[in-house]
């Protein structure tokens, strides 16, 4: 059952930004035989194959229509991918792929339905919805309350993320060559792993709904980083940039990997791994704590993110990601930090990695505030968990791929910088009398609630009356969510502010991949529980 | 399913489209399934799926390119094949691949079960009606309502390549997993969990699932806060899964053994643990959840990881055989020569207590049902790992539960802990990793002498 809640689009979300335009940058196309490793989507079917898809899309939705199906949405999912990984100097994986097919989401009689096909043609397309009616059909009989969605408008529009220079043009050998000789500037006698990886995705999406949706959409992403491992009498110790985990993404083109520095960026971090194997555990107690900005991208994304999400609230994902804290009364009044904490989930920037046009379920992309001046304002929603609310959706829901439902994820959420007058980092260290300067993340860990939370870095500075002191191994800091951020006591300005990407948000059963970004500069937090792993 | 006869012939066409002189491993992995999901015992997810992928890896002398693809037409394939050749050619040597698995009979394994083959949406809900029905079974169950998800499915391998291996597979699978939720008691839920794999549907109790679930729940109910200390633990077969689970990620497979950076680099041969303690892998043993062959075709030895406390070995591929010296054990997980490789077939030796007994062990501890959001990063070299318990956390005293606890954080070297096994209960647990990405685990309870819990789960007010 679909909603009648609200019969405007859903252009109500404050502060709907100017920048949200089709973006049109000319890139160049994947000509070159040494650099095409498969050929795009237009290239391989070009726009006769664009029209079939289109045609079979319909007969898919008139079979749902026709079958009574309340509400029917199909995708067409194509996505390519090429992987680069260098180990001390030698090549270890030169690795591309292609993956493309349909998924068919439907209500009927009151209950979802899923089924997903790789077949294109209108014989698979059918079947395909046909089960998923079938798949609709047994779960409604267990389910007393229909589904209801939030009302949508039926958007036909396309969008283009951002890409100045397409990564699939860029010679494979010079991106080899790249991660060569940054990982060759990680050697030392201590090194067991000099590690460089780089990754290129392009996405291409056709959404269509029995609500006269249609809306097309690519995407490309790239990302890559390097990390020094070292070992010395037992002791093992990392340094990654520009962050670890596989290092930093974002949605645009090979400019991104170009800006990021690798070959520029090694001998420091070879000589911090060093460092670390000589220095002591940092030393255990309470301490004042500047987070650098990747250490604060998944600060957010874990203590905020993941909290705000609502099916997570209603309990939907509590069997494997868990719940949240932040149950639906205490939306607009809920203190969740200190009054400089300012979160916005916004999917409309460009080059995010969780920047779109439209989401899966073909709600247009919005700017949402969700923590103001410390105050928890608002949820990550969905069509159907926007109805409970009442609300129209601020689109958030995404699939993994053409073979899995969309879940609520993050978009882009990020914590605002300091308004005027905030300080930059060398300022806020020099504000510092005793304290902690702690850098990229190396473990993380929090409750099913996402209040109780334990962070591991790579490496921490000691500030002793604004300046940067001793460097320690093995920072762990740990905390309470809204206790946490409610001892923010500085945030630095727009100059230190910087958009990061995570490629590997996990959440679902069958787990799903989520790609989502966060905004964060530097900040100071008072008083943070610190011991030395 | 495209059946052996079907697939063969499809991988075979692509070993002949290859130039002559090229080494070529192509596998095809396929899956035709669903799963139900459920929350306050109400599907809001339900699905059926099917796809197949193929993966090829050739070599021209020591340049190696890898490309995949889930387009099965030929024009596809070719695509996929130049590709891979492409980037061969235009890759400096990669000096680490192994040998190809060569032809060799494939053990006899009991994978495809009919029935569970059978099973679709409609089968997955009826049986949740009879689980959700289970409240209504006994007293203390009102109110209280399910979550979690039923996969069900049929899954096939074939591997073929140039040096003449031809190796298929199709077996079935069936997995669960189950919360029991009571009323909130403010940020607090009373839950319990249960969970089980299979490749037999039928070898799963599913009522008795629900059962065991709904009874951790209702003892899950009033807990008390516990201050931060060392306690003895009795850890249930999913809480020592997931330990073990990153034990694989940090040091049971070769990569990170060989690099120095795993926790029995340069310990083989040395005492690590209790004496009580064995690991093994084996993808063999039909009592877990069993296959034949890794993604590169090599068949799935039985290694030991740890036995009676000794660091014994670590699971290979080819290339990280080659490295080593040795055979590949069969655990490739891809093509892709930086994949770690890692146990997938995990078991722990059983002991001689039975389950109901082991909280007699226990004078004064904790009994944890489950962890959360485990991670072993903290100090690979230790195992120092980090997470919360949840679902059932319970304090023990004079060996019977006294009253439920809020949930804890434990930051413990695991190598530490596993010294001080006080007992290890006979029944094992087959657990799955479908929903995630660790290994299948056949497991037992176990007592621990000592478990470092750093802090708990407070009100968010």
């Amino acid at each position: 059952m679909i909603s009648s809640l609200g019969k405007k689009p859903n252009y109500h979300i404050l502060n709907y930004p100017t920048h949200f335009q089709q973006v049109k940058v000319l890139a160049r196309t994947a000509q070159n035989s040494q650099c095409a490793l498969f050929s795009s989507l237009e290239n391989l079917r070009g726009e006769e194959m664009k029209r079939e898809i289109k045609e079979v899309i319909g007969a898919a939705l008139h079979r749902l229509k026709s079958r009574g199906a309340a509400y029917g949405e199909v995708r067409y999912v194509t996505s390519r991918w090429e992987r680069f990984l260098v180990k001390n100097g030698v090549l270890q994986t030169a690795s591309q792929g292609e993956d493309g097919g349909f998924g068919l989401r439907v209500i009927h009689r009151g209950a979802w339905g899923f089924s997903s096909t790789p077949g294109e043609e209108e014989e698979a397309l059918v079947r395909a919805a046909d089960l998923a009616l079938s798949v609709a059909e047994a779960a409604s009989r267990l389910n007393r309350e229909p589904v209801t969605l939030a009302e949508c408008y039926p958007h036909v529009d396309t969008f283009q993320g951002v890409c100045a220079e397409d990564p699939f043009a860029v010679p494979l050998g010079e991106k080899i060559d790249l991660l060569v000789r940054a990982t060759e500037a990680l050697k030392s006698p201590q090194t067991v792993q000099a590690m460089g990886v780089l990754t290129s995705l392009r996405v291409d999406k056709v959404f269509a709904t029995t609500e006269g949706a249609h809306i097309e959409q690519r995407f490309t992403e790239t990302g890559g980083g390097i990390t020094c491992t070292v070992v010395e009498g037992g002791e093992v110790q990392c340094r990654s940039f520009p962050t670890g985990h596989g290092g930093d993404f974002a949605q645009r083109g090979y400019e991104f990997i170009r800006e990021m520095g690798l070959v520029e960026a090694a001998p420091r971090v070879r000589e911090e791994a060093l460092a670390l194997l000589k220095a002591p555990p940092v030393p255990g107690g309470e301490w004042d704590v500047i987070l650098e900005g990747s250490q604060m991208c998944l600060q957010v994304h874990e203590s905020c993110g993941h909290p705000i999400e609502l099916d997570r609230v209603y309990g939907d994902e509590i069997s494997l990601a868990g719940g949240s804290f932040l149950t639906p009364e205490k939306r607009g009044n809920f203190r969740y930090g200190s009054p400089l904490v300012h979160i916005v989930a916004d999917a409309t920037i460009p080059g995010g990695l969780g920047t779109f046009g439209y989401d899966d379920e073909g709600v247009r992309a919005t700017r949402t505030p969700i923590i103001k001046e410390g105050r928890f304002v608002d949820y990550l929603t969905s069509r159907e968990t926007a109805a409970r609310l009442g609300e129209a959706s601020n689109g958030c829901m995404r699939a993994e791929s053409w073979n899995r439902i969309p879940l609520i994820r993050m978009v882009n959420l990020n914590l605002e910088p300091g308004g005027k007058g905030a300080p930059s980092l060398e300022e806020l260290i020099a504000d510092t009398r005793r304290g902690l300067y702690i850098v990229t993340n190396k473990s993380w860990s929090i409750d099913d609630l996402r209040l109780h939370f334990q962070f591991g870095c790579e490496a921490a500075w000691e500030i002793r009356d604004g300046r940067l002191g001793i460097l320690y191994k093995n920072p762990v800091y740990s905390g309470i969510t809204p206790r946490f951020w409610g001892s923010l006591d500085a945030v630095c300005g727009i100059e230190e502010w910087r958009m990061w990407g995570l490629p590997n948000c996990g959440k679902g059963i069958p787990m799903q991949t989520a790609h989502v970004g966060h905004g964060a500069a530097p900040a100071r937090f008072r008083g943070v529980t610190v011991r030395g792993a | 399913m495209l059946g052996a006869d079907r697939a063969l012939t499809l991988l075979e066409g692509i070993l002949k489209a290859a130039p002559s002189a090229v080494r070529v491993e192509v596998t095809l992995r396929a899956q035709d399934g669903g799963y139900t999901r459920f929350a306050r015992s109400r599907v809001h997810q339900s699905a059926e799926e099917s796809d197949a992928r193929v993966s090829l890896r050739v070599g021209l002398g020591e340049q190696v390119g890898i490309a995949s693809t889930n387009r099965l037409d030929k024009s596809s394939l070719k695509v996929c094949m130049e590709g891979a050749l492409r980037a061969a050619e235009a890759s400096p040597p990669v000096l680490a691949l192994g040998p190809q698995a060569p032809p060799r009979p494939i053990p006899p394994l009991e994978l495809f079960d009919e029935e569970t083959a059978a099973w679709g949406p409609l089968e997955r809900v009826e049986t949740l009606r009879g689980i959700f029905e289970t409240k209504n079974a006994g007293p203390g169950g009102a109110g209280a309502t399910f979550a979690g998800a039923i996969s069900t499915g049929k899954e096939e391998q074939v591997t073929v390549n140039s040096a003449g291996l031809r190796a298929y597979l199709a077996g079935t699978y069936a997995e669960v997993s189950l919360i029991a939720e009571g009323e909130a008691e403010g940020d607090y839920t009373p839950s319990g969990y249960a969970s089980a794999a299979s490749r037999k549907v039928g070898h799963l109790d599913l009522l008795g699932l629900g059962e065991r679930a709904l009874k951790k729940c209702r003892l899950a109910v009033h807990p008390k806060a516990l201050p931060a200390g060392v306690y003895p633990v009795l850890l249930e077969p999913p809480a020592l899964a997931e330990i073990l689970q990153w034990l694989c990620y940090i040091g049971l497979g070769a990569q990170a053994h060989l690099d120095g950076r795993g926790f029995m680099s340069g310990r083989i041969g040395e005492e690590i643990t209790g004496t009580s303690f064995s690991l093994w892998d084996d993808g063999g043993d039909p009592s877990g959840f069993s296959i034949p062959f890794d993604f590169e075709g090599n068949p799935k030895c039985r290694v030991s990881l740890i036995e009676k406390g000794v660091a014994r070995g670590v699971a290979m591929d080819s290339a990280q055989a080659k490295r080593a010296g040795g055979a590949s054990t069969g655990h490739a997980v891809s093509f892709d020569l930086s994949a770690e490789s890692s146990p997938r077939n995990l078991f722990v030796a059983e002991g001689e207590a039975s389950f109901e007994d082991l909280p007699t062990t226990l004078d004064r501890g904790l009994w944890v049902s489950r962890f959360h959001y485990v991670n072993g990063y903290l100090h690979p070299p230790t195992c120092l790992m980090t997470g919360m318990t949840r679902d059932g956390t319970f304090w023990v005293e004079d060996g019977k539960v006294r009253h439920a606890v809020h949930n804890l954080r434990f930051t413990q070297g695991m190598l530490e802990a596993f010294r001080g096994i006080r007992a290890i209960s006979k029944e094992r647990w087959c657990l799955g990793s479908r929903g995630e990405w660790g290994p299948y685990c056949v497991a037992p309870a176990v007592v621990l002498d000592a478990f470092c819990f750093t802090g708990g789960t407070p009100s968010s007010s």
